[in-house]
């Protein structure tokens, strides 16, 4: 898939930083709560009442390009979003220098639950065109309200619970784990009532990994193939599902169908009238997510090394 | 000895009194007649009630040929007035014949057991009860000069015929002999292995009455122990002969309490033959190296008080006065077969040391450890091996560390209900497992009396091959027990567990002396397990079998408990590792060669009525037979949800492929197709020049409409 | 209904979605009530007064116009039911609703119309924009203009607002909102198709403008807000006439105009829109 715009647009892309994250007017110390590499902000917010976060954000687009192009009156707008509460809030910044704009964003408590994307746009006027849409931020940053150090979190949840006690899992008491699904987050649930489990998963022993591994693998293989199954019912048309449905179905679909690109593959699967061996090119994507098949090898092959005589 | 000494000692002078008139055959009448005593008066004095005045000990002295002041220096050596000699016992009258020491055969006979009896033996014998038995072991390889010297020493020529009428037999004990007589032939080499101890009682009481003397030297199925102190039917002494491949063995013992008024130096020795013939004379089989007793008829021999040169040539000679026996086993070697050479035979004597009597070896800071053991070998007088002092804990690291952190007290304790766990390498736990010992049958009916054993259990190193046994002792502290817990729960941390029974646990109670009695009952003869023993179910109430079935249960149980990991880790210490690599929501990166056709470039312009005309390439992956049929898409980017799609007007084949309706059919044999467009205008969401147009390929399964 | 609860609760997801089976969506089956309520959270809120309003809602509207309802319900719920945006994003709260407090309601105004009537399961545990309560308070909280809930009766009149505007991002910049219910006022469009074909005019030219840019809006007064949602328990919700929602300031008017006559060119000039528009 390739874009074409209808009016030139700048080929390289603008960089937005954070420089400095206030709490409530108290500065934060960078290096704990900020991940550059990551693109993260992590908000210790652990046991304390705050009302409002600060941002200063810097955007530094390529200034030669910027200059020596059609784009007149360009200007950074900052955006704070997020999908769960609804909120967008956009600031436009101030001139910070040639090609660059610095500012501030304010978050509020009250109207943030979880993650807040920080983004913008480079807009100029071109052709007479006001309010024109020149450049994306490429690496937008994630401020996170729930983290407690700032690594990144896309992954699925994995939690331990004892399933006789919960309710919500005690019909499930006899298995050792099982998938919860909701528009949120899927979530892993491992059996802590389930006899052995813990110690197995997370024994160190290194004559024991063998077996771990082939565990865990076989966890992974049944949690994606009931994630992708779930998550493709929400498909429609065209689009990609919102949130982990659509991060899973990135993640598995070109395993699904290897002969398709992505797109390509979300339609088929979106149009219904499905490939007929689907589900064993499910089953196949779901291994290979697992890293099914190097788990079971070396699993196998420790099997071979023991069984030696017994003392 | 001076004058007050003959006068303070009538025993030792009446003992010394009646082994000079056995060597001269004379009996007490026919002294009394030379003296002209009464006979009355000679058994006064023999007996030590009474001492003749200075004037008739001259006259004994002069009567008995012996030098004057004799009967002061008590001066013996009666080894070189050819006193001593080996006493063959005749076979029985009744024509039973035995073949061997039967008692050697009841169990499977090795250096490594002899090793374990005899410092068993020597345990039970400690004198003061706050000092260690030391026990030595020497083994000593002797050829040539020394071997001819030693061979003269214990009357060798005399015991030759026999050895070898007796090894004339194809029974077992005949094939041991007969190797022995040859391999020594051969090589010239005898090995002599002692076993001593100090600071235990040695052989006292009298020669042929019920004491320890007897029972070691005459008796073959005898425990003279008392009480709990041992408990076996004596089948440990004949392992010590067992050890020796003439079954010939010399003891040389310093006394604890005095017999005939001396102590240091009681000599005897025994060799246990079976029945053979010589020159037409039948002999049962076992012969006693001493002093003749003619007072018990031909057969017997009794020991003598050696002097320090004798005891030398016998290589008997103690390191200190300390009472105790030294056992020496002549032309020793391994039963079982395994150990030949000093080195090994050393060895095996040092682990079968380590191994049974590693919990009598752990001391504590001020107390000294009930045992002490040591392995030396020599050749020819030269050392082969030095002397090794046997550490507990270099042998049996983990069980002496739970046993010494319990002698301490320093183990961790259960806490009420509280699970007890290991956190720590270093960690001994200490839980209490209840054995219901059951009343005698002998006592009056009564409910079972409940002890409190003590189990340890640390943890051990991951390379410790013997990892996960439980080794159960009781007062003796000699492993009785000893097995691998099985059932262990995954990811139980490896562990060694020690189980202290009946007056092991170190306390003054009753019921662990009952305990005590009870787990020696149930010990078989070899010592090797606890469990319905005749003499436990001819002993004990109906349901003693059980009772001890249960307790041990209970102990295999609680070793389980110990060592599970905690399932309900008080965190909840989020996704294990292994798992965490599978979970990855995050994008990954797409191939830079992917095996379909993706869209490489799309460039244009809007025209006059406001439509796209594009010109598109399309990057085709490697070679295949088919054409591909892929259907152009043009979309519009949206700020969310679903794209758009708009239709096209015109569809224009520019290279490697052709326009079928909406669909183009490329060469599978290029590397790249390209095509030109016209967007329908009417299909547009918005102007276009409002909007991001996005060009992508599907695959279309029809050939096209 | 058998009981009524007194508190409101929050009823997770997964064991929301664990009670709705066949049956219970086509009604023919009851929701154990009592099992709901022991697997709920319950929280520091009344259920009576949210509770009354269904009931209400269900005694002025019949059956036939239920989706008139909408409009009446959407303004009421929300300035009764007073929540930061925080708490709203909570479906634990909605689950709640649907399956403890109101049941009724629910099958009420989404019982389909067909031979085998039924509830589609997202009107009980769904995203903010299907779930019957969700999609009413969240209209309400998206298309007021401050303590205005005027424009939230606007849309909420025309479904297609609620069915596919109220879920495109771009709406939550309030005055590209603004602007679209601005042109169902004006009539520029009314029917559900011309209101689709602008949400996608909207959306589409949204990648090459920013309507952030061209009309920018005033940050809400979070603060009075949150003093809005304090007074919950003094407020009296008039039912005949239109509540009074919070003072946390007004979307800036020429941000509005800018972009309501913006919207209409697109509209108009839009190619696709013109084609349905030639066909109603």
């Amino acid at each position: 898939m390739r874009r074409i715009a209808p009016y030139p647009v700048l080929a390289d892309e603008v960089t937005l930083t954070v420089h400095e994250v206030r709490l409530d007017d108290v500065p934060l110390p960078y290096e704990s709560t900020v991940s550059e590499r990551d693109r993260r902000i992590a908000l210790h917010l652990v046991g304390k009442d705050w009302s409002t976060v600060r941002l200063v954000l810097r955007a530094a687009a390529p200034r030669h390009e910027l200059e020596a192009g059609p784009w007149k009156k360009a200007a950074f707008v900052a955006t704070a979003s997020e999908r769960r509460t609804n909120v967008h809030t956009a600031v436009k910044l101030d001139w910070g220098g040639p090609a660059e704009w610095v500012g501030e964003v304010e978050l509020h408590r009250d109207d943030h639950v979880d993650r807040v994307l920080i983004s913008g746009h480079l807009v100029a006027t071109v052709d007479d065109v006001e309010g024109r849409v020149i450049a994306d931020v490429a690496r937008p940053w994630t401020v996170d309200l729930q983290a407690n150090s700032p690594t990144p979190r896309d992954e699925i949840a994995v939690r331990w619970a004892d399933f006789a006690k919960v309710p919500q899992l005690k019909r499930h008491e006899e298995s050792p784990w099982t998938v919860s699904v909701t528009d949120e987050a899927p979530i892993l649930y491992l059996n802590s009532g389930f006899e052995g489990l813990r110690a197995v998963l997370t024994g160190t022993k290194a004559s024991d990994r063998p077996a771990r591994e082939l565990l865990a693998s076989q966890i992974a293989v049944s949690l994606w193939t009931t994630l992708f199954n779930e998550a493709i019912r929400h498909v429609e048309g065209t689009d990609w599902p919102d949130g982990w449905r659509g991060m899973a179905l990135r993640r598995m679909l070109p395993d699904v169908f290897p002969e398709r690109s992505p797109d390509d593959a979300l339609r088929e699967v979106g149009r219904g009238t499905t490939a007929p061996d689907l589900p064993t090119r499910v089953l196949h994507a779901a291994i290979k997510q697992a890293k099914a098949p190097r788990s079971l090898a070396n699993f196998i092959r420790s099997l071979q090394k023991t069984g030696s005589e017994d003392r | 000895m001076t004058q007050d000494g003959i006068t303070q000692d009538p025993e030792a002078f009446g003992a010394w009194l009646a082994r000079q008139l056995r060597r001269k055959g004379m009996s007490q009448s026919e002294l009394a007649a030379k003296l002209d005593v009464t006979r009355a008066a000679v058994s006064a004095w023999i007996t030590g009630r009474a001492m003749p005045r200075i004037e008739k000990i001259q006259a004994i002295e002069e009567v008995l040929g012996l030098a004057a002041g004799a009967s002061v220096t008590r001066d013996e050596a009666p080894e070189s007035s050819g006193f001593i000699r080996w006493q063959y016992r005749p076979a029985h009258i009744d024509g039973g014949r035995e073949l061997g020491n039967a008692a050697a055969f009841a169990f499977d006979s090795s250096l490594a057991v002899t090793a374990r009896e005899a410092a068993q033996n020597s345990l039970d014998e400690r004198f003061h009860p706050d000092r260690s038995v030391r026990v030595r072991f020497t083994l000593h390889e002797i050829s040539g000069e020394r071997l001819r010297r030693f061979q003269e020493a214990i009357l060798w020529d005399d015991l030759v015929p026999h050895i070898k009428a007796a090894g004339d037999t194809s029974q077992k004990v005949g094939r041991v002999l007969a190797n022995g007589l040859r391999e020594l032939g051969e090589n010239g080499t005898l090995l002599l292995l002692r076993i001593d101890d100090y600071n235990a009682h040695g052989l006292t009481g009298p020669e042929y009455d019920d004491g320890r003397f007897a029972a070691v030297v005459r008796r073959q199925l005898d425990s003279h122990k008392k009480g709990t102190a041992g408990g076996s039917f004596g089948l440990g002494k004949a392992t010590i002969w067992g050890a020796s491949q003439f079954g010939l063995v010399i003891m040389n013992s310093t006394l604890s309490e005095p017999f005939e008024g001396r102590r240091e130096r009681r000599v005897i020795g025994r060799i246990d033959l079976p029945w053979h013939k010589l020159d037409g004379e039948e002999y049962a089989g076992p012969a006693w190296l001493g002093e003749p007793d003619p007072t018990r008829g031909e057969a017997a021999a009794r020991s003598w008080w050696a002097t320090e040169r004798t005891v030398q040539e016998l290589y008997l000679a103690r390191e200190s006065s300390d009472p105790g026996t030294s056992f020496l086993i002549v032309g020793a070697y391994d039963p079982a077969g395994e150990a030949t050479t000093l080195e090994k035979l050393h060895a095996t004597l040092v682990q079968a040391l380590a191994t049974n009597f590693w919990a009598s070896m752990v001391s504590t800071e001020g107390t000294a450890p009930p045992l002490e053991a040591s392995v030396v070998a020599l050749r020819n007088g030269d050392v082969v091996v030095p002397e090794e002092r046997v550490n507990p804990h270099r042998y049996e690291p983990a069980r002496s560390r739970a046993l010494r952190a319990f002698l301490e007290g320093k183990t961790i304790k259960r806490e009420g209900d509280a699970d007890v766990r290991i956190t720590n390498a270093d960690d001994v736990v200490e839980v209490a497992v209840t054995l219901r010992v059951p009343r005698r049958k002998t006592e009056a009916k009564g409910d079972p009396i409940e002890h409190r054993a003590v189990l340890l259990v640390t943890p051990t190193t991951d390379s410790d091959e013997r990892a996960n046994h439980v080794v159960g002792m009781r007062g003796t502290r000699m492993t009785v027990l000893d097995r691998t817990v099985s059932r262990l729960p995954f990811g139980a941390v490896p562990f060694q567990a020690v189980l202290l029974a009946g007056t092991a646990t170190g306390r003054d109670l009753d019921e662990d002396a009952r305990a005590e009695e009870f787990l020696r009952a149930a010990e078989p003869p070899e010592h090797n397990a606890w469990k319905a023993t005749e003499d436990l179910t001819t002993t004990y109430a109906r349901g003693a079998a059980t009772r001890l079935r249960d307790f041990l249960g209970e102990v295999y149980a609680e070793v389980r408990r110990v060592v599970t990991p905690s399932e309900r880790a008080a965190s909840d210490d989020g996704p294990p590792a292994v798992l965490r690599e599978l979970m990855g929501l995050h994008p990954t990166p797409p191939p830079r060669r992917p095996g379909y056709p993706t869209v490489r470039s799309v460039t244009g312009e809007l025209n006059d009525e406001g439509a796209w005309r594009l010109r598109v390439e399309i990057r085709l992956p490697e070679e295949r037979r088919d054409p591909w049929f892929l259907r152009p898409i043009l979309r519009f980017a949206t700020r969310s949800g679903p794209k758009p799609e708009a239709r096209w007007a015109k569809l224009v084949a520019e290279s490697h492929c052709e326009v079928s309706g909406d669909v183009l059919i490329c060469d599978p044999n290029e590397r790249v197709a390209v095509f030109a467009g016209v967007s329908d205008v009417s299909s547009h969401p918005v102007p276009a020049h409002m909007a991001m147009a996005e060009v992508d390929v599907v695959q279309a399964k029809d050939g096209g409409r | 209904m058998s009981d009524v609860p007194s508190k409101l609760g929050l009823l997770p997801d997964e064991v929301a979605g664990s009670f709705l089976n066949a049956g219970v969506l086509q009604n023919a089956e009851p929701l154990p009530q009592n099992e709901i309520e022991r697997a709920s959270t319950l929280i520091d809120r009344d259920a009576e007064p949210v509770r009354e309003l269904f009931d209400e809602a269900m005694g002025r509207f019949l059956s036939d116009e239920r989706t008139a309802a909408d409009a009446w319900l959407a303004p009421v719920l929300h300035a009764t039911l007073r929540l930061t945006r925080r708490e709203a994003a909570d479906s634990g709260l909605w689950n709640y609703l649907a399956l403890r407090l109101a049941p009724d309601y629910v099958y009420w105004r989404h019982l389909s119309r067909e031979a085998a009537p039924t509830v589609a399961r997202n009107r009980f545990v769904g995203p903010f924009h299907t779930q019957a309560f969700a999609r009413l308070w969240w209209a309400a909280e998206l298309f007021r203009d401050g303590p205005d809930y005027g424009p939230v009766k606007v849309a909420c009149g025309n479904q297609d607002v609620l069915n596919t505007v109220l879920r495109l991002e771009v709406i939550r910049h309030r005055p590209t909102a603004q602007a679209i219910i601005r042109l169902l006022e004006t009539g520029v469009v009314r029917t559900g198709r011309e209101v689709n074909a602008l949400a996608q005019a909207v959306n589409t030219a949204g990648t090459t403008l920013s309507y952030e840019a061209l009309a920018p809006d005033e940050p809400r007064d979070t603060d009075a807000y949150r003093d809005w949602v304090e007074a919950a328990d003094e407020a009296v919700v008039p039912f005949d006439r239109l509540p009074r929602g919070p003072e946390d300031g007004r979307i800036p008017k020429g941000s509005v105009d800018t972009l309501a006559k913006l919207f209409e060119r697109l509209f108009v000039d839009s190619p696709a829109a013109d084609a349905t528009s030639e066909e109603s």
